[in-house]
């Protein structure tokens, strides 16, 4: 790839659409388009660069993946609705926990991953170093940014943006005490009634680096004056938080959000002025998959407005769509609706991972 | 199967760290009673188990009818199973998931008999030990006397060559060990087998056997048939052993002996004639003289030799006899007499025994 | 040789183990790059970490004995009626299992929306009445659950006392106090004391608890640290491998002390000659110690279950039913999730096969350690009850490893599973059978032997009959052990190959707490129907065949 699209990618905002972008992106996006191998055919409604004969001959897939296990049902039930004759079978594990199996899977010489998603960049990007996504240009890039993609394009793509606010009990907080931007999670009031995700959550990182940027180190030093309590998984954080055995959730996904809210919890969302950290997952084929037809079968799935709508409005999944052509959430809002907070410079952010982990872990009480 | 004689020679056992038999040599002819005696530890039961196969000797050798069974070079070692022995366990070992006839039938249908025989002959052999009623009972529900007659039986139900019995009466109460002591007697002269039993009850081994070999500390200490260990026991293990016996010290009167008597002086000067049966007598000798073979009168006896003065010392009345502590030559005697005739303590009498019954111990 | 090759599945986990603690330099290279001792070292920083561990398993050892010496006093001396029945029921509280108390517990005893707390605000009351996220909640579950393992032990250990002893004590003039203090008590201690460290050593290495009670209050022990050093990234399995090493080091310190404790003392644990005891008459006290025993009962078993059966078919769990909060949305759900149908079946059919080559494994293995006399049984022995002194997480990490190597692909698969459970299981079912082999005379066997019959006709018309009670309890036992499994699972389980202990964790992490209760409903079912459905068929069988 060119000097110059490397330098559009790591110096690019996603806040900066600007007509610079709207220019090149098409550009960037048709090139590697233009290296595709193999033709594209249509398929359902999608565009596919797979040999759907032969991946209904291989008949399985096997997808790792970092979504809840309700989640990741509901995605390979509608994938195995369009295509009946692929069986799937999925491990589910937190990002970190999940690299790890896959790194000392393949280090020992067993290759038994067709499709990742990951939902921290520094593994994606890592795996690409070792050569482990298999490049495979979806014809369906077509309609993603060039910052959306994998530089050089083709190894793994954002397949969907969580973004995070602040929640609280609404039972369990006054409202002269509700939190309103970023600085109110400092207020000693809240001391051991805050809860956060562990290191290995990728929006975690996204999080602490981007407020960190905006308010400097000494932030998350004052924040682990409040003891909080970290968790694997969101559903835990607003199990607990419904429930009131927690006052405030810091790192409060807004799917997550939305999903206890409708079960009735009395909770509220808080959307800080200064900006919303965000992050993507990240979805890829795997190099020497075992079935490599269905493996780019079901990437081009996922990215398609078909697969993306099963990312969006599924709400145990809620993941914004980052097509272009892209439609409402089922809240009715949009992703330009919301103030997104991304890291600008991803190998710096990728480089802050250890400093994260040691820091963050510290914070969490390992 | 006809009965089978056994041979065993030399054999060194070694049961743990100890050596429980160091070298026993004798055989058994077939058809012949022969029972080991003698106290716990004395390698009575692993002479036993290394003839059945359940031990395997370090060295010597084994025959059975012959054919060896066990040796140490060249080596040989028939299991167990094929040795063609039959044995009668302590704790009678029934197997407690079976009926009383599968029990007795279990080694004529390993030898895979056909069925009817196996009826025939589980019913003889009930019937033989005076259990024909019991066949269908669950062998979990028998008493010990019944248990024991069901491992008898089901140890010869199948004909062996050889029977072995392991303390088979010791976990039964006095008065049913009595009996049960004739009721084998019955049985084995019906059945003629060739037997090898172990008991330390000298009273059992006395009854049945043909022949007695007594052992201390895996060593033979005499062999002999019941009457010869009973009168004439070999040193003083056997004698006080096998019955209860009084041992007299004293010097050797060669030129008292005549009628090849031997004669020897106490220290306080009792002469006391008695049997050598063929052992050398040195200068210092050592009779024994059996408790019941004492008799005390209150009048001097017409004997010339060997009668006594003495004084009752105690008098102990045990039932069937009755043992008296009598003070003869500065030491006591014991006497077990079973006349009705009692004798009052402190009393002066005489006491006296045939030169026959006072025998020569080797030392 | 069969002892052999059980020798080799034990050890050979274990080298990986240690040699991924002994790794130095870049932690995810394979094979190491290089070899030290800097991860013991490093060790030093998790202290904390240690003493935790040490101070959860110090309180639950000693809640867990005192509960079982209590009830093991009061099920074998004293009048209380319905002694017999207790007994039996005893058993209980292991089948209920660690995690599913711990759950529950979660439910009952949670410092903000714990069922004992909403009532205590509903009374009034301010703050909470009882936190079970603290090792004090930790240890009080962990207890309430091995108490049940220690009772078995205590008890057996009052049931060998030759109860003639203190009738001498009290003929002499002493009351039952002090018989109790100078004649009973010493007796029974040292095998009270062997039962100490048993439970304390399995404490140890307990994950479960832990893990759903500790996490969220950053409360750590070295099972759960291990967890989670090796699910974050970059994983830190060197350090990881070192912390379990530590870890097995002293659980095998502990075993030893108890072995030589219970061979010392002579102790019938295993052999069978029991007593009966002198039962005491405690007058009108036998109605309080009744009501205890029940009380038992009721908080190890009955409220567990009546609260995870409760909040399995509520929309938002709270002590006080509401109309509107009931729904069967919980059971649907779990139920259309294929993860947990397959998970299910998988965990059925594991446990019917574990059990069932366990059982032949086994019992093979403990009538050639402790009946035929071939060299080096005892060695074998020693090797095989390894896995006693190694936390289950431990051990599925150095397997994880060791398999991922080995040139046949069963890494990831159910097969996997089955090894590790097996040899996981070994000290369960070698201590289950061997307990029932060594109660049967060595006279039964060789007067078959004397009646001709060969070893394979011995074994077939003898033993085994004889051995068949034990077998079957031995068959149960690993069933359910297996079904209910976690630590070796969560390891090694793959997209195949899903079990249904783990796939409730994660629930309980990833989605909600109703959803997770049903799992466990539905695992208790499931487990409950198969026995059930298992039971018949042998019987059938058994009438038909006849044996």
């Amino acid at each position: 790839m060119s000097e110059h699209s490397r330098s559009a990618v790591t110096r690019r905002g996603f806040l900066r659409t600007g007509a610079l972008a709207a220019a090149t992106a098409p550009l960037l996006a048709r090139a590697p388009f233009a290296a595709a191998q193999g033709r594209a055919t249509k398929v359902l409604d999608f565009q596919t660069g797979a040999d759907v004969a032969r991946a209904e001959q291989e008949g399985e897939i096997v997808y790792y993946g970092h979504d809840g296990e309700a989640g990741i049902g509901v995605l390979l039930d509608s994938f195995k609705k369009d295509f009946p004759k692929i069986k799937t079978s999925y491990v589910r594990l937190q990002t970190g926990a999940l690299y790890a199996k896959i790194t000392a899977e393949r280090s020992a010489g067993r290759f038994g991953v067709d499709v990742l998603q990951l939902s921290d960049i520094s593994p994606a990007i890592d795996f690409q170093k070792k050569g482990g996504w298999e490049v495979h240009v979806s014809p369906e890039l077509s309609a993603y940014r060039a910052e959306h993609q994998s530089s050089p394009a083709g190894h793994y793509t954002w397949g969907g943006v969580s973004f995070a606010g602040i929640a609280y009990n609404r039972s369990k907080v006054k409202p002269a005490e509700a939190p309103k931007a970023w600085k109110d999670i400092l207020n000693p009031a809240f001391k051991d009634g805050v809860t956060a995700k562990l290191a290995a959550s990728g929006m975690q990182h996204a999080q602490w680096y981007v407020l960190r940027k905006l308010y400097g180190n000494d932030f998350w030093q004052q924040f682990a004056r409040q003891r909080p309590k970290g968790f694997d998984a969101r559903a835990q954080l607003f199990d607990r938080l419904s429930k009131g055995d927690d006052r405030m959730c810091v790192l409060a996904e807004y799917a997550g959000y939305t999903l206890f809210a409708e079960k009735g919890a009395d909770i509220e969302f808080v959307a800080p002025p200064d900006g919303l950290p965000a992050t993507a997952f990240f979805i890829g084929v795997v190099n020497r998959a075992p079935h490599p037809e269905a493996a780019k079968l079901f990437v081009d799935w996922a990215l398609s407005k078909r697969g993306q709508a099963v990312y969006q409005n599924q709400k145990i999944l809620l993941y914004g769509s980052l097509r272009t052509d892209a439609g409402p959430m089922p809240t009715g809002k949009r992703l330009s609706d919301f103030k997104l907070l991304f890291p600008t410079d991803w190998n710096d952010y990728v480089a802050s991972h250890p400093v994260f982990v040691k820091e963050w872990n510290a914070i969490m009480g390992l | 199967m006809s009965q089978a004689s056994i041979e065993v020679r030399d054999l060194v056992v070694r049961y743990g760290a100890v050596t429980a038999v160091r070298g026993v040599t004798f055989t058994v002819g077939a058809g012949e009673h022969l029972t080991l005696l003698g106290p716990s530890g004395c390698g009575k039961t692993t002479t036993l188990r290394a003839i059945a196969g359940l031990e395997r000797p370090i060295s010597g050798e084994i025959r059975i009818g012959g054919t060896p069974v066990f040796a140490s070079s060249p080596s040989v070692n028939v299991p167990a199973e094929r040795r063609g022995l039959s044995m009668v366990f302590q704790s009678y070992a029934i197997w407690p998931h079976m009926s009383v006839f599968d029990n007795v039938a279990y080694g004529l249908r390993v030898r895979k008999r056909p069925e009817a025989e196996v009826r025939t002959r589980v019913r003889e052999a009930l019937e033989l030990v005076q259990l024909g009623d019991l066949g269908t009972r669950s062998a979990s529900r028998l008493s010990g006397g019944q248990q024991q007659r069901v491992a008898l039986a089901r140890a010869f139900v199948f004909s062996p060559a050889v029977l072995l019995f392991d303390e088979p009466l010791s976990n039964l109460d006095a008065k049913l060990r009595a009996e049960m002591r004739v009721e084998l007697k019955e049985l084995q002269r019906r059945l003629a087998i060739t037997s090898v039993y172990v008991t330390h009850d000298l009273e059992e081994a006395l009854a049945i056997s043909d022949r007695i070999i007594v052992m201390r500390d895996g060593v033979i200490e005499q062999v002999g048939t019941p009457g010869e260990i009973y009168d004439r026991p070999r040193n003083t293990f056997v004698a006080d052993f096998v019955g209860s016996a009084n041992l007299i010290r004293g010097r050797r009167r060669p030129d008292l002996e005549r009628d090849g008597l031997v004669v020897i002086e106490t220290a306080s000067g009792a002469l006391v004639h008695g049997t050598a049966d063929g052992r050398p007598a040195g200068a210092e000798a050592l009779v024994a003289v059996r408790t019941v073979r004492l008799r005390l009168e209150r009048a001097r006896p017409t004997a010339t030799v060997n009668a006594w003065p003495a004084r009752i010392r105690q008098r102990v009345f045990q039932g069937d006899f009755t043992q008296y502590h009598v003070d003869w030559d500065g030491r006591t005697l014991i006497v077990r007499s079973a006349s009705p005739d009692a004798m009052t303590e402190g009393e002066e009498v005489f006491v006296s025994a045939d030169p026959r019954h006072c025998v020569l111990l080797e030392e | 040789m069969v002892g052999g090759a059980a020798a080799v599945l034990v050890l050979y986990p274990i080298a990986y183990l240690i040699q991924a603690a002994l790794s130095v330099g870049d932690p995810q290279a394979r094979p190491p790059e290089a070899y030290g001792l800097d991860n013991f070292a490093d060790l030093g920083r998790y202290a904390h970490i240690f003493g935790n561990t040490l101070l959860v398993a110090g309180v639950a050892t000693v809640l867990a004995v005192v509960v079982g010496f209590v009830m093991g006093w009061i099920l074998s001396r004293t009048n209380v009626p319905g002694r017999a029945a207790f007994e039996q029921l005893m058993a209980l509280p292991y089948y209920v299992t660690p995690l599913m108390g711990a759950l529950a517990w979660a439910l009952i005893g949670s410092a903000g929306s714990g069922f004992v707390n909403q009532l205590w605000h509903a009374l009034g009351g301010r703050g909470h009445l009882i936190d079970i996220n603290t090792p004090w909640g930790i240890a009080w579950v962990m207890a309430l659950f091995e108490g049940s393992v220690a009772f078995v032990m205590i008890g057996a250990v009052m049931k060998s006392m030759d109860p003639s002893l203190e009738e001498a004590s009290q003929v002499l003039g002493a009351g039952r106090v002090r018989t109790m203090l100078r004649i009973t008590l010493p007796l029974v201690l040292p095998g009270v004391l062997g039962a100490a460290v048993f439970v304390f050593a399995e404490m140890l290495g307990s994950f479960s608890a832990a893990l759903v009670l500790g996490l969220p209050s950053r409360f750590y022990v070295v099972t759960t640290a291990m967890y989670q050093l090796v699910s974050q990234y970059p994983p830190r399995f060197p350090t990881a491998a070192a912390m379990g090493v530590s870890l097995f080091a002293v659980m095998f310190v502990m075993v030893w002390i108890y072995r030589r404790i219970v061979s010392a003392g002579n102790y019938a644990t295993i052999t069978g000659k029991a007593f009966r005891p002198r039962v005491m008459d405690v007058g009108g006290l036998r109605w309080s110690l009744l009501g205890l025993c029940v009380a038992y009962l009721g908080v190890a078993v009955v409220l567990p279950v009546l609260t995870i059966v409760y909040a399995s078919f509520q929309r938002l769990t709270t002590v006080f039913p509401r109309a509107d909060n009931f729904t069967l949305v919980n059971y649907a759900t779990a139920l259309s999730l294929d993860a947990v149908r397959s998970a299910l079946w998988n965990s059925l059919l594991l446990g019917f096969a574990t059990a069932s080559l366990g059982v032949v494994l086994m019992g093979f293995l403990s009538w050639l350690i402790y009946r035929s006399r071939l060299p080096g049984a005892g060695a074998i022995e020693y090797v095989l009850m390894f896995p006693q002194a190694v936390p289950r997480l431990v051990f599925a990490f150095g397997m994880m490893w060791a398999w991922l190597v080995f040139p046949i692909p069963i890494y990831g698969t159910l097969w996997l599973l089955l090894i590790a459970y097996l040899t996981v299981f070994l000290p369960l079912g070698l201590r289950t059978i061997s307990g029932v082999i060594l109660q049967i005379d060595r006279s039964l066997e060789e007067s078959a032997q004397m009646c001709g019959a060969s070893w394979g006709h011995r074994l077939r018309t003898v033993t085994m009959p004889l051995l068949k009670p034990g077998l079957v309890a031995a068959w149960l036992l690993l069933f359910i052990a297996s079904v209910r499994e976690l630590g070796a699972s969560i390891l090694l389980m793959g997209p195949k190959a899903k079990v249904i202990t783990p796939a409730i964790v994660e629930s309980w992490f990833s989605t909600s707490s109703e959803l997770t209760a049903a799992m466990a409903v539905l695992q208790t079912l499931a487990v409950a129907a198969a026995l059930a459905v298992l039971f018949t068929v042998a019987r059938r069988a058994v009438q038909h065949g006849g044996e």
